[in-house]
């Protein structure tokens, strides 16, 4: 009995003063769970999306000695507008993953939710082209078109399926994510940049 | 004493089993709650059925010219419609599906942005589907140059007042433990649901009566040959092991039911007659087997059971 006691008691020790044993658990638990959802096709068109965005704005600056003020600030207006919405597209998905309840019922009901996802994308793409396509056209005279984007914004709407199920299967490793995780893994690298923040 | 108990014991289930019948055949044949009534009766499910009297209505019209078109020109809006009625209906089924789950009910309450958007893209799905699977054959055959704004108007203003759906499920959800599918059936799908082809009936103010084949698709013209004696060369007709015989008593006991209702084969031209079946001259659209309740009724004075809430569930 006392040998037993003996072999507990310096476990108990060892747990409690080493709480990172059970936060790295979780840890690789969170990472092997989001890596999924973050390899899923919709997460890497979001970030050719990102990317050609930046792209557009880089353009756009290079030339804009050929610019108004009045023009520049116009476009500058647009993008920042547009990516405000994507960006509260991606915190959206941030705190669907914190709500446990929320994982739960995207698991039950996942063609609500796709076709709800789906809704918002299609709402993006006519936002998209209604503000920035429209507005990067008519100041550059249809020299920066925007369809490249608009095509990618597009393809996103049909990748909604599969990004979900990817969500609900998630959800058997891991009940919700924390929020500083999700900044640092999700928001961070996926956020699309201020106008300020797109430099060389 | 064992005697008595088993005698009990089958008594007690015998009234069991007639309580549970007979509580079946209430619940389907009570009347129309508040809460649902409400529902029924509120601006989306009227838009709903402003949609389908549309698509009814331009069948009927479609039907009553019908002999002005080749039978592959029918069966491309005939098949472009029922297609379209299928979609609407199963929309429609989806929803009272989510009336008696209890679970999706709780979530859809907990998660209304979710519902209301996904019911939003379901409806521009629908939307459409109906532009491209029946309006589009529709006006191709007519070669019309409608644009169907009314019906584009009806649409945008259902996708607005999708959010308010979810104020009404709030509203039922304590009711709905009580919602059977026949009560649903009866209430929600019944007066909603497109009718189907054959149930709509032509609308008699549109016939054609210059047209001598109205005459004879009335039955008062013994010309069996509605189509022209020489036909164009270039029309194309279906094989010749799917055509009925050419005799003229084939031909009358093919018209006494019309192709269109019973097959997907077409018959050759001499024995089509392209008319709609013309059998209630007074009647736009009437469903030929049920008659659906009147939810838009007035409500009769009863006294309201259900201690509802006032709706606290916001979209966000």
């Amino acid at each position: 009995m006392k040998k037993g006691i003996s072999y507990i008691i310096p476990i108990f020790i060892f747990l409690f003063t080493n709480p990172f044993v059970g936060f790295s658990q979780k840890r690789e638990k969170m990472d092997g769970a989001l890596r999924a959802f973050i390899e899923t096709p919709f997460m890497q068109k979001f970030k050719d999306l990102q990317l050609e965005s930046e792209n557009m704005v880089l353009t756009f600056k290079e030339n804009k000695h050929n610019y108004s003020a009045a023009n520049i600030n116009r476009v500058k207006t647009a993008y920042q507008k547009t990516v405000d919405k994507f960006n509260a597209q991606l915190l959206d998905i941030k705190a669907d993953f914190m709500n446990e309840r929320k994982l739960q019922y995207i698991q039950d009901f996942p063609e609500d939710y796709t076709s709800g996802l789906t809704s918002d994308i299609n709402d993006l793409t006519s936002f998209y082209q209604s503000n920035l396509q429209l507005t990067i056209q008519d100041v550059t005279d249809a020299t920066v078109d925007g369809n490249s984007l608009l095509s990618l914004v597009a393809e996103l709407a049909k990748l909604v399926p599969g990004m979900v199920t990817s969500i609900s299967e998630l959800r058997s490793s891991v009940k919700k994510f924390e929020d500083t995780y999700l900044e640092e893994k999700l928001i961070g690298p996926y956020k699309f940049k201020t106008w300020e923040e797109i430099t060389y | 004493m064992k005697k008595i108990l088993c005698f009990l014991i089958i008594l007690i289930s015998c009234v069991n089993q007639s309580f549970t019948i007979a509580q079946g055949t209430a619940t389907s044949n009570k009347q129309l709650d508040p809460a649902l009534r409400k529902f029924v009766q509120s601006e989306i499910m009227i838009k709903f059925k402003d949609l389908k009297r549309e698509a009814e209505n331009s069948v009927s019209s479609f039907k009553s010219e019908m002999n002005n078109y080749k039978p592959d020109q029918i069966q491309k809006v005939k098949t472009g419609y029922d297609k379209t009625a299928d979609r609407f209906n199963q929309e429609l089924e989806n929803m009272k599906l989510d009336f008696v789950n209890k679970k999706k009910l709780k979530y859809i309450l907990e998660f209304p942005k979710d519902y209301s958007r996904s019911l939003e893209l379901n409806f521009r799905e629908l939307a459409q589907y109906y532009a491209e699977n029946f309006q589009q054959p529709l006006q191709d055959v007519r070669q019309s140059k409608e644009d169907g704004g009314i019906v584009i108007a009806l649409f945008m203003e259902l996708f607005k007042l999708v959010p308010e759906v979810i104020n009404h499920f709030n509203e039922m959800k304590e009711m709905a433990a009580r919602y059977d599918d026949a009560y649903l059936e009866k209430w929600l799908i019944t007066p909603f649901k497109f009718l189907t082809w054959t149930e709509i009936q032509a609308e008699a103010g549109y016939i054609n009566m210059n047209n001598s084949n109205n005459l004879y698709n009335n039955g008062l013209n013994t010309n069996p040959y509605p189509y022209p004696a020489t036909p164009d060369p270039n029309t194309t007709y279906p094989p010749v092991a799917n055509q009925p015989a050419t005799t003229v008593a084939d031909s009358i006991k093919t018209n006494a039911q019309n192709w269109w209702e019973t097959n997907t084969t077409m018959p050759v031209p001499t024995n089509v007659d392209g008319s709609a079946p013309v059998k209630n001259t007074n009647t736009k659209t009437t469903p030929s087997k049920t008659k659906a309740p009147d939810p838009f009724a007035p409500a009769t004075i009863q006294k309201d059971t259900t201690k509802l809430k006032p709706s606290s569930v916001k979209v966000n």
